[in-house]
């Protein structure tokens, strides 16, 4: 698949087939294309959340090397790419604020109950997926694109962000339902 | 299968990663056994990365800068990987080896990290400590005798309850394994073991826990925080 439109870097398919040359081949070429692509991005997301460009560039090399390290370990019929990046950085984020590791669903647990199965009509590609998905954010109220970037990118639990928003939480509760809702929808109807 | 999901809220703090360290333990234990829910968590991380994806970038113009810390990381690819874990307790050697046989895995490491054994809580029912966080956020489990009723209680802030074993009676509602009640101010409950074994749960609290029954307001101050 064609790369998307300039200056929106690799798409979905893209960004797969260089992780599968990490994973594979242990390929630097493939490394280097991948974070090219995620370092400037991974470091304004952090910025963005509050942590200061020396804290951040730093984060952003550790999250990188995890994604070398754990390569092999990314399934693509789980999550696309940037969103296997997006926990490692979430992740990273927590561990260097606290003592102990962030505690975190293991796949191998012999508790795990696992999912009805899906049918193979009803899988969708991931990448398919988070294209729709970026589309109906970018079509999101303001009032609710911006409560839900605080959530994600401050990492700000509802109390936090009603009290730096002067809103009461009511307000911020339904905005981040209805913001919710919207693109649960989307992500339903493309599968 | 797990019937009781707790709210939207809770999952997206979860995903985020805006939860307490307790917190994010009971979620995460709880997904391991709620597909729904672990569904419901997906959905919200892909937000995370189309958000990431998406993020408003500066002029290109400083590439220079990312070549320099590629370089920088290049050299550290073949760097040994240093594994900061502290090594445990094998399980088995632990005083709840029998309880927490079939413990979801986040929940398992954090009781071994934090090790002892099972307290006097009050008759029927025991503790074991799992410690609080930087927030004020407490969790511990609970491990109360089959049919017994807890006393009349509500709390100044929010309770997380998820079942771990046996079954939790409250009102007309019946909860097990998997399951989270999430209780507040406005709950004023007096809930039960079911009568076949006991009920094992991990609770966690953003505040203390208020006896409101006839006796019970006198015993406030005794209650383990």
């Amino acid at each position: 698949m064609a790369q998307s439109r300039a200056g929106n870097g690799l798409d979905a398919s893209a960004q797969n087939e260089l992780i599968r040359r990490i994973a594979v081949d242990r390929d630097r070429e493939a490394f280097s294309e991948l974070f090219l692509h995620y370092a400037p991005r991974l470091t304004a997301f952090l910025v963005r959340g509050g942590t200061n460009q020396l804290t951040a560039e730093e984060l952003t090399q550790e999250v990188l090397l995890t994604v070398w390290r754990r390569a092999e370990s990314y399934d693509s019929s789980q999550a696309t790419l940037s969103t296997w990046i997006f926990t490692i950085a979430r992740n990273k984020r927590i561990d260097g604020l606290r003592r102990e590791r962030r505690p975190e669903l293991d796949p191998e647990d012999p508790a795990l109950q696992p999912n009805q199965p899906v049918a193979a009509d009803d899988i969708v590609s991931m990448g398919q997926r988070e294209r729709y998905l970026r589309q109906a954010l970018t079509e999101l109220p303001e009032e609710q694109a911006d409560v839900l970037k605080m959530a994600y990118f401050e990492e700000k639990p509802h109390s936090v962000i009603a009290a730096e928003t002067n809103l009461p939480l009511g307000t911020v509760k339904s905005r981040l339902r209805l913001a919710l809702g919207h693109l649960r929808k989307i992500m339903k109807d493309a599968n | 299968m797990a019937k009781h999901h707790p709210n939207e809220e809770i999952l997206l703090d979860y995903a985020t990663g805006g939860l307490s360290e307790p917190g994010a333990v009971l979620v995460a234990s709880h997904i391991a056994l709620a597909p729904e829910s672990r569904e419901r968590v997906r959905e919200m991380e892909a937000i995370g990365g189309a958000l990431l994806e998406s993020v408003d970038l500066e002029a290109p113009a400083e590439n220079a800068r990312w070549t320099a810390s590629l370089s920088d990381l290049m050299a550290k690819l073949d760097e040994p990987e240093i594994d900061e874990e502290q090594p445990e307790a094998p399980i088995e050697e632990m005083a709840v080896a029998k309880d927490m046989a079939n413990f979801p895995q986040p929940l398992l490491d954090r009781v071994r990290r934090a090790g002892g054994r099972w307290h006097y809580f009050m008759p029927g029912a025991e503790y074991l400590d799992l410690g609080a966080d930087e927030t004020g956020a407490h969790a511990y489990l609970l491990k109360v005798k089959a049919g017994k009723t807890m006393p009349q209680h509500t709390h100044e802030a929010e309770e997380w309850v998820m079942i771990l074993s046996g079954q939790m009676l409250d009102g007309d509602q019946v909860y097990e394994r998997g399951d989270v009640q999430v209780n507040d101010s406005h709950v004023d409950h007096s809930p039960m073991a079911g009568q076949d074994e006991p009920c094992i749960c991990m609770v966690v609290t953003h505040g203390a826990m208020k006896l409101t029954g006839k006796f019970g307001r006198w015993l406030n101050p005794l209650m383990p925080r």
